[in-house]
């Protein structure tokens, strides 16, 4: 072996590096795939979407009336806009029914059983509800 | 340079190995699975539905103690829904129930038994009781000593709630219909 040509022109070492190399990169590729996957996951949305309309829903339930809560929904939004949703279009609380959408593809429905007026609005990245007694229509 | 690479027995062995490729397969099965699972399992919040229902239930007919009067004035003509704040059209459908009762030592007294919702969730609730029965509500089931206002008499108060709320997955199309 010839010390002074170096290891990049050395015949075995170059027989034993390149291949190592190419093995180690398509490996990398290939976790790099299945990270892609989980993080881009259609099912990520839909995991959210039913987070935050259970997690609105049990809060609407469990206040009363006169109450202002705060939640943080920066996550949702972000996830919102990874997806190419109008950030003013992921929520709709109606007829007792709490909707969530992140993601093409519709919502996430679920229904609270407290007969109130909410009233709610998304200010930077915290949704705050007001709960009202029910005005009789 | 290249022509060494392919003809090299170790590089095939490591790059063409079937074994390597059934190793990465199983790999990418796995994630894909896991991550499957692990995002459609459906969030389970029916027990803290319950409580939630339980503790309206019990925080609008005693306050410290002492029974409403007009509960027990009205009997079963007590509207729960209106005078406690809860939905009829959420509450008296397939996905709740709840069932109060007061009772009293006292002979004179009639009980005073309410039931809303779906009747037959109460002989699930015995079933879910400690095993893992995923479509099957859960309950919540209490019994109190109450008094009333002169809190002279006392009464045995039960109130059982239970949920068995799913929430539902909607098109695009009913989304759009419901933002008019």
């Amino acid at each position: 072996m010839q010390i002074k040509r170096g290891l990049i022109r050395d015949k075995k070492a170059i027989e034993i590096i390149y291949p190592s190399l190419i093995f180690i990169i398509l490996n990398l590729i290939f976790i790099s795939m299945l990270f892609v996957f989980v993080m881009r996951s259609p099912g990520h949305a839909v995991a959210y979407e039913q987070i935050y309309a259970k997690k609105i829903a049990l809060l609407i339930d469990r206040a009363k009336p006169g109450m202002e809560i705060s939640l943080d929904v920066g996550e949702a939004q972000e996830i919102a806009e990874k997806n190419k949703i109008n950030s003013e279009n992921i929520l709709e609380i109606k007829n007792n029914k709490v909707f969530v959408s992140l993601a093409e593809g519709g919502a996430y429905s679920f229904n609270y059983f407290s007969e109130y007026d909410v009233d709610y609005s998304v200010e930077d990245n915290f949704l705050k509800l007001k709960i009202n007694e029910k005005q009789n229509d | 340079m290249i022509k060494n690479f392919f003809k090299n027995k170790k590089a095939g062995e490591k790059l063409l190995s079937i074994w390597w490729l059934i190793v990465l397969a199983l790999v990418a099965v796995a994630v894909v699975a896991g991550v499957l699972i692990y995002y459609g399992a459906e969030l389970n919040t029916k027990k803290i539905e319950a409580k939630i229902l339980h503790e309206r239930i019990y925080g609008c007919l005693v306050e410290q103690g002492v029974i409403r009067q007009d509960f027990i004035e009205e009997k079963n003509n007590f509207n729960i829904f209106s005078k406690c704040g809860l939905s009829q059209k959420i509450l008296d459908s397939e996905n709740f129930y709840f069932k109060i009762v007061l009772s009293s030592d006292e002979e004179s007294f009639e009980n005073i038994e309410v039931k809303k919702g779906k009747t037959s969730i109460e002989a699930d609730c015995d079933v879910s009781e400690g095993v893992v029965a995923k479509h099957y509500a859960k309950c919540l089931k209490r019994n109190y000593v109450v008094s009333d206002f002169s809190k002279k008499n006392k009464f045995k108060l039960f109130i059982l709630t239970a949920s068995n709320q799913q929430g539902t997955k909607i098109s695009d199309s009913e989304y759009n219909y419901i933002w008019g």
